[in-house]
């Protein structure tokens, strides 16, 4: 699968920068004023219908930018059968799109057929482990390349845990041979939920398999902190990706912003936030 | 605890109350392992009350917010998602799960309200068609080319992105009417709940969604097509109850409309 895989590479620049996610309250801006953006994530599952608007549109807005793919519904580590429907429509979605990058996340969301429609963090097991290596072998060599596996933001910690979750995640890397994205957002607040030092979970990941990073806004509850991608990226976590860049080097960054979502502009701002660290780390390197 | 377990109880947690969940979950420094579930609970929980808001904009607001999201909740704890996709909830998956359109239906403290449940249906079908596969406009000159005996072979279809729909209530008015919220000189305006039979077909032309009133006339014609295996087949079953509808005025009719864009 090795040539599969770095095929595309030889070809297509890397993913640099600052990218937005692309919502449906923001198409007619993109295509009315094609605005200065480096690239567009799209929400694989938005677009697993047969036809109709989201498809036709992000023709369109493919045609001006490059795009990503990032998915919720691949329930990598459950133990329900991978769902075959899913990734024949991933597969199309990537012959039709060409994305730059593909990506899900580490977690789980059905079990029996009952789904959650959300994002389950994994129990840290030697089981768990494997199972997920397993399904995402299963998903590369299906879809022909690799995908990108993102970390996700935490409330439970489980008694069966026998490893850290970044030991975890490295392991899955390595074993699986995919990418990573990673989210410092997600760090943050399953470090402050969970009380570990997020610069420890950041060292321990292998940098150079890090091809893409998402930055998103919290919500402080008071006793735990809560991902609602709803706000500006806060403070704190513009220190943690700071920190995480100087570390990686310069990964192309993107700006999630899923509830109440604001305008573009205001998107366009947080880009540009993120755009000057990289490029003030860039000019350092 | 193997994996199958904890991923058993944990979603058992997410559509019932009361599990042990200290047996799974530890507690944080701050939450107990319940109130740290918890969170995944109302994340679980509030995506599909977004789902079915988002699907049934006009029965949240016959019903009003409130007893909209009562109504969801109800549905919700009874009837897991099924899907990995969050735009199939409500829809009848297998006969596991009830439809939210047939579940109103059965819901007692909407016994006295018979036409919300084909409204629901209405709103489930825009929401169907809207991301349906999308169809070319029917090859006119192709089938100018074939002489009309051969016509009686064909079978002709809808376009996908369309459903044909009856109800006994005029819920295309009612979903018309609450399109927009009605200002305050039209608060004295309403729909007459005119019992009777009402025929409709929500379809897409292009990307643009519509709904369109048939006569019963043409919702026959349309449904004879759609389950006969060919034209002449169709023609023959629709002539049985409409024995003096002019076929080729009807035929023409529909074509013109775009409700016809395929054969073969
Ligand atoms: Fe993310």
């Amino acid at each position: 699968m090795s040539s599969i895989l770095t095929k595309r590479s030889s070809h297509t620049p890397p993913l640099c920068g600052a990218g937005l996610g692309l919502r449906s309250v923001h198409y007619q801006t993109i295509l009315e004023t094609l605005p200065n953006v480096n690239w567009f994530e799209a929400l694989t599952d938005n677009y697993m219908g047969s036809g109709g608007l989201p498809l036709h549109y992000l023709e369109q807005i493919s045609e001006h930018y490059p795009i990503t793919l990032h998915g919720v519904g691949l329930s990598l580590g459950s133990l329900d059968p991978l769902n075959t429907d899913y990734i024949q429509k991933l597969k199309q979605l990537i012959q039709r799109f060409q994305p730059r990058l593909v990506s899900d996340h580490l977690c789980w969301s059905s079990i029996d057929g009952i789904h959650g429609n959300d994002l389950f963090p994994m129990p840290y097991t030697e089981e768990a482990l494997k199972h997920i290596v397993e399904r995402i072998k299963q998903v590369q060599d299906a879809l022909g390349q690799r995908i990108l596996i993102e970390n996700v933001s935490s409330y439970v910690t489980y008694q069966s845990d026998e490893m850290t979750e970044w030991t975890f995640l490295a392991e899955v890397v390595k074993q699986a041979d995919c990418d990573l994205l990673c989210d410092v957002n997600n760090i943050y607040v399953s470090a402050q939920n969970h009380q570990f030092d997020p610069l420890v979970y950041l060292r321990a990941l292998p940098h150079e398999r890090i091809k893409e990073i998402h930055l998103a806004g919290y919500e402080d509850e008071g006793s735990h902190l809560l991902d609602t991608h709803g706000d500006v990226v806060h403070p704190p976590v513009w220190k943690l990706y700071e920190q995480a860049i100087e570390m990686i080097g310069p990964v192309a960054t993107l700006i999630e912003w899923d509830t109440n979502i604001p305008t573009f502009s205001t998107l366009q701002q947080e880009a540009k936030k993120a755009a000057l660290i990289l490029e003030q780390f860039d000019a350092a390197a | 605890m193997q994996l199958r377990e904890v991923q058993g109880l944990f979603m058992d947690a997410m559509y019932r109350e009361s599990i042990s969940t200290e047996k799974f979950i530890k507690h944080s420094p701050k939450r107990s392992a319940d109130e740290c579930l918890a969170s995944y609970r109302g994340s679980v929980r509030g995506g599909l009350l977004k789902a079915l808001q988002d699907i049934y904009p006009v029965m949240n607001k016959l019903l009003g917010e409130h007893a909209f999201e009562g109504l969801s909740r109800k549905y919700i704890t009874s009837n897991p998602s099924r899907s990995s996709n969050i735009a199939e909830y409500s829809s009848y998956l297998s006969e596991l799960n009830d439809s939210f359109a047939d579940f109103i239906e059965s819901f007692t403290p909407l016994k006295n309200y018979h036409y919300m449940a084909d409204v629901a249906r209405l709103e489930w079908s825009w929401h169907e068609v809207f991301n349906e596969a999308d169809n070319t406009p029917l090859n006119l000159e192709q089938l100018g080319l074939m002489a009309p005996e051969q016509h009686l072979k064909l079978k002709f279809k809808r376009p996908h992105a369309s459903r044909l729909l009856r109800s006994p209530w005029p819920i295309h008015q009612i979903w018309t009417f609450n399109q927009n919220s009605p200002s305050a000189n039209d608060q004295n305006e309403s729909v007459s709940l005119i019992n009777g039979d009402y025929y409709l077909l929500v379809w897409r032309q292009g990307y643009e969604m519509r709904i369109d009133s048939l006569s019963n006339i043409e919702w026959g014609f349309l449904h004879q097509l759609e389950r006969s295996t060919c034209f002449s087949h169709a023609i023959e079953q629709f002539l049985q109850s409409h024995p003096n509808e002019n076929i080729s005025e009807l035929f023409y009719s529909v074509i013109s409309q775009g409700w016809i864009v395929d054969f073969n």
